[in-house]
């Protein structure tokens, strides 16, 4: 093309496309009006005359230029449309051939792609499927769950019947709300094999709240939330595809739930699932007259509907009157309030943090990973000057050649991005059955539509950070360069080398912040690791037993069934001690109620404390140590007088100059227990939570229907779960057992999120090390390369080896020094955000930062040395013929 | 009016601007003028079809367009035939003048109009 002018692609197309196309046609059509009436003024009309006569005789000049106008535009923008094609056809092309040509350079550069598109994907993949995905229920950004503040207490706190019921009527910004028991049990046997379900009792306002409406049948109503007419159950659509073939005549048809003849009347459709798909089942929730008069109780949860337009500010306001009215009404309601969270943050808001944080890491990582490809990319830049020089000689505005080195830079990142999508989809599959169990919403995790979409963001943004410098770097040197340049020390070079000099300065400052947040991460791992639980799970089998009301209706059968469960499993070979307790330490579990204490001084406040129903086994089974009285025996019967343990935590706190042998306590409207014994303290929410005291009544008298069972064995305790299981059908052939698993799996899964966390940040830090040393080798040796000849003629004058050795490690270490003061400096200000994620570490924690700098300075060393090396090596025969 | 003069059949416009510019590089108006001067202006060009007919010769790659000069010193768009316009030309004329050749001797055969 003749007369190319440097200026933007956009102007270049939009005179193209307008202006001059209008200005030509109109000129044209006026050239030829002008022409004919010169001839007619030649014939002797005067000029206004023949004017009139020209345009007369053209016809319709404004319909004419019209239809030139507009084919004139269509068809430059059809050509120019080829052009781009063809251009953009070519330079792919020219940068499919490089790729193949260069095969070394294409394996590092695709393989740097893959890891850092790779992680950053499946890291997204992870924090969309968990926190940003929507709920898959209609508007779900109204809904809400409410729970009661306790205005003595952080947390939120379970709601009773009586409070939701009111609050359920009083308020002004809910469409609906309602009252949900989640994780019930049901035991439902086919086939003579007992199975434990897991349901939901709800308020039948949950479905229409949730805008859910059955695939079969109904869903309940709210005459069915009354007693005597609650038998009636909705099937999740996994549970009725396995256990009744998809068979749709089952809807109307009685099955039996808990011993219960329970009418099926609805199966719910394939993707719902409340609270998270593992409930299999939802069944009414019944309040008895006698449990709403306590507004204490209960341990609920309730989600409701706001209203349309109402913001979560609205609803807060109004629940906070409402809850006035109530405080002023009940006095059990004075420290109660009504809390409002967003449902989706409910379930994942404390996820946010880590999550984030390792996106942030993986990002840091391919960041670093991009300073090495831009490297790269310079490199081959190099390479290819001759070829630029001669394009620009030609004419190729440097608009142009920018344009050309990110086409050409195209096929690459297209490589770079599958091989990316690759490792995520491999990533995600050896990473998501290794996600805690008890990480919500994993089923949505894979690579959607929106993560694709991120992908797609990530790789634009990569293009436009590798490629823009070395295509500008290229385009200034073939302007400055000519043919001929080809000599060291230019300004271009000059400036080139202080760009890798910075990008390695970077490179090492984005590594030393990942290294140090790895160090913190694993020195708190450690921390929590070693703490003592208080127990010692060693050995130990657990197995949760849920035995339905409606078999046992009253505690003496329920003592009776898990007295005969506990001397059959204690006869089984191997086992030296077989417990119960209503909550096993560490399964996420709690139970937990405000204790009274006898003779305590008028409104002393009443100390919160786990509660434990437990057999005198328990404490044998898990060695936690009794420091003081006894344990509980066979006297301790449920009609002998009432009896409690305590742990030393809750001893020293409220008799710290006494013995509590002897002292009553009892829970708010118990009968008072005489405290014999005192155990250990335990860790129950978790070993980096340290736990509330605890209480514990033996099995006989404060009688739970739900309990697990935990068996101490000499062997193996994994080997015992079916025998455990046939100990249990020979006390009651209907009763399933369910979440077997040893102690010490439950311990390390209270540390699974912790683990992974860790271990994800670990990784990514390696990585970026790795990304990292490569990079500043690459520099190092590159800047030997070029000082090849300069280190021959020193070592001819006399240099010694060392000497120059000494140059090329004092640059390398002058690199690592400016990039690692910047990453401390950035370091100290970005732990911060670790501070909830710690344990037993400060995030500033010396420590780490020490060692990271010098693992980070090591590894630095190494990656300088060899170069170093190479270049003391050089002779200087050679090194003075180099060029 | 006109009843002395024909207008140009259908599809014919771009067989006579192709013969024009076998001459040489022409612009628009210098085509219309060359018609009226070599028929005696017996045939008439539509002006305001000459355009378009110029851009469809355009886009069928017969003629191609370039700014010049006019012989008074303003800016016009000459045409010019490109090798595949003669070509199509030659063709074209053999065909037409087959075509009235047989037409004429069709309405000059016995009997006589006279």
């Amino acid at each position: 093309m003749s007369g190319e002018r440097h200026e933007p692609m956009w102007r270049r197309y939009r005179r193209f496309l307008r202006s001059n196309i209008a200005a030509d046609v109109d000129e044209e059509i006026e050239f030829h009006l002008a022409m004919r009436s010169r001839d007619y003024e030649a014939r002797g009309l005067p000029s206004d005359a023949a004017a009139a006569a020209a345009r007369e005789r053209f016809g319709d000049v404004g319909r004419v230029a019209g239809w030139l106008r507009r084919h004139d535009i269509e068809r430059a923008r059809a050509r120019r449309a080829g052009e781009i094609m063809s251009s953009i056809h070519h330079n792919l092309r020219v940068g499919v051939r490089a790729l193949i040509k260069q095969p070394t350079f294409t394996a590092a550069a695709v393989l740097t792609l893959a890891l850092g598109i790779g992680a950053t994907t499946a890291m997204f993949s992870v924090v969309y499927g968990v926190l940003l995905r929507p709920l898959p229920f209609s508007e779900p950004s109204r809904l809400v769950r409410v729970w009661t503040h306790w205005k003595t207490a952080d947390g939120r706190g379970a709601v009773s019947a009586a409070n939701a019921r009111d609050w359920r009527a009083q308020n002004h910004v809910f469409e609906d709300l309602a009252l949900v028991k989640n994780n019930q049990s049901f035991n439902f046997t086919v086939n003579g094999e007992p199975e434990r379900l897991l349901g939901v009792r709800a308020w039948a306002s949950l479905f229409p709240i949730l805008r859910a409406t059955p695939l079969i049948g109904r869903t309940f109503t709210e005459q069915e939330n009354e007693i005597g007419r609650e038998n009636v159950a909705v099937l999740s659509y996994q549970l009725w595809v396995r256990r009744f073939g998809s068979d749709a005549s089952i809807v109307g048809k009685a099955i039996v739930l808990n011993g219960v003849s329970t009418t099926v009347i609805g199966i719910m459709k394939p993707e719902f699932g409340y609270p998270s798909r593992v409930a299999e089942l939802w069944t009414p929730l019944t309040v008895t007259a006698d449990e709403y008069t306590h507004r204490t109780w209960g341990s609920y949860s309730a989600v409701a509907r706001l209203k349309p337009g109402v913001t979560l500010d609205q609803a807060r306001a109004d629940l906070r009157v409402v809850s006035a009215d109530l405080a002023r009404q009940y006095a059990d309601n004075k420290e109660i309030g009504a809390g409002i969270t967003p449902l989706l943050e409910d379930m994942v808001g404390r996820l946010e943090q880590p999550l984030f944080v390792l996106l942030g890491a993986v990002g840091a990582m391919l960041l670093i990973g991009c300073a090495n490809l831009t490297n790269l990319l310079l490199a081959r830049g190099l390479s290819r000057r001759r070829e630029i020089a001669v394009r620009t000689a030609l004419g190729a505005s440097r608009g142009r050649l920018v344009e050309q080195s990110i086409t050409e830079l195209v096929p690459l990142l297209a490589l770079g991005a599958a091989a990316g999508l690759l490792t995520a989809t491999w990533v995600l599959h050896a990473l998501v059955p290794v996600l805690p169990a008890d990480l919500p919403r994993t089923e949505g995790i894979g690579i959607s539509l929106p993560v694709l979409g991120f992908t797609t963001l990530v790789v634009v943004v990569i293009a436009l950070l590798v490629g823009v410098w070395p295509a500008v770097d290229a385009a200034r040197s073939g302007v400055s360069a000519g043919l001929s340049e080809l000599s060291r020390g230019s300004t271009g070079a000059r400036r080139r080398s202080r760009v890798r000099d910075a990008l390695v300065v970077a490179q090492i400052a984005a590594t030393l912040l990942l290294l140090v947040g790895a160090t913190v991460l694993v020195r708190s791992f450690l921390a929590v690791r070693a703490v003592s639980p208080g127990f010692n799970p060693e050995g130990v089998l657990t197995a949760q037993v849920a035995i339905p009301e409606s078999r046992y209706p009253s505690d003496s059968q329920i003592v009776a069934f898990y007295t005969g469960v506990l001397d059959r499993v204690q006869a089984l070979p191997g086992v030296t001690a077989v417990g119960v307790v209503n909550r096993l330490p560490l399964s996420g579990d709690d139970q937990n109620a405000g204790l009274q204490i006898e003779d305590a001084a008028p409104h002393t406040r009443w100390p919160n404390v786990l509660t434990r129903t437990v057999s005198p086994g328990y404490f044998r089974a898990l060695q936690i140590p009794m420091k003081e009285g006894r344990s509980f025996t066979r006297f301790d019967g449920s009609d002998a007088p009432r009896v409690a343990i305590i742990d030393e935590r809750l001893a020293r706190a409220m008799w710290p100059n006494a013995s509590p042998i002897g002292r009553r306590v009892r829970e708010g409207g118990d009968v008072w227990a005489t405290v014999v014994g005192v155990v250990g303290h335990i860790q129950h929410s978790g070993l980096d939570d340290d736990s509330d005291p605890q209480v514990y009544w033996n099995y006989t008298q404060r009688v739970q229907d739900r309990l697990a069972l935990v068996v101490k064995t000499r062997g193996n305790p994994a080997s015992l779960s079916k025998a455990v299981a046939a100990a249990v059908r020979d006390v009651d052939p209907e009763q399933p057992i369910y979440g077997v698993r040893t102690l010490g799996a439950v311990v390390d899964r209270s540390l699974g999120e912790r683990w992974l966390q860790t271990i994800l940040l670990a990784t990514f830090a390696g990585a970026a090390l790795l990304l990292a040393s490569v990079g500043a080798y690459g520099v190092i040796a590159y800047g030997v390369g070029q000082r090849t000849r300069e280190f021959g003629v020193r070592m001819a004058l006399g240099a010694g080896r060392h000497n120059v050795m000494g140059m090329v490690l004092r640059r390398g270490a002058t690199l690592f020094a400016l990039g690692a003061l910047t990453g401390l400096v950035l370091a100290s200000v970005t732990v911060r955000v670790l501070s909830t994620l710690v344990y037993g570490v400060a995030p500033h924690d010396v420590t780490s930062f020490v060692f990271a700098t010098a693992v980070l300075f090591a590894v630095s060393m190494v990656a300088c040395y060899v170069p170093a090396r190479r270049a003391s090596r050089v002779p200087a025969s050679v090194a003075l013929r180099s060029d | 009016m006109a009843d002395d003069r024909f207008d140009l059949l259908q599809g014919t416009l771009g067989l006579v601007i192709l013969k024009a510019l076998l001459g040489g590089e022409l612009h628009g108006y210098a085509i219309a003028r060359w018609v009226e001067d070599t028929t005696s202006d017996v045939l008439r060009v539509e002006e305001g079809s000459l355009y378009p007919a110029l851009r469809r010769l355009e886009d069928r790659g017969f003629i191609a367009a370039q700014w010049g000069l006019s012989e008074n010193n303003r800016r016009a768009r000459f045409y010019g035939l490109t090798a595949a316009g003669r070509r199509y030309l030659k063709a074209e004329a053999e065909r037409w003048l087959e075509f009235s050749g047989a037409v004429t001797r069709v309405l000059r055969a016995a009997p006589s109009l006279a």
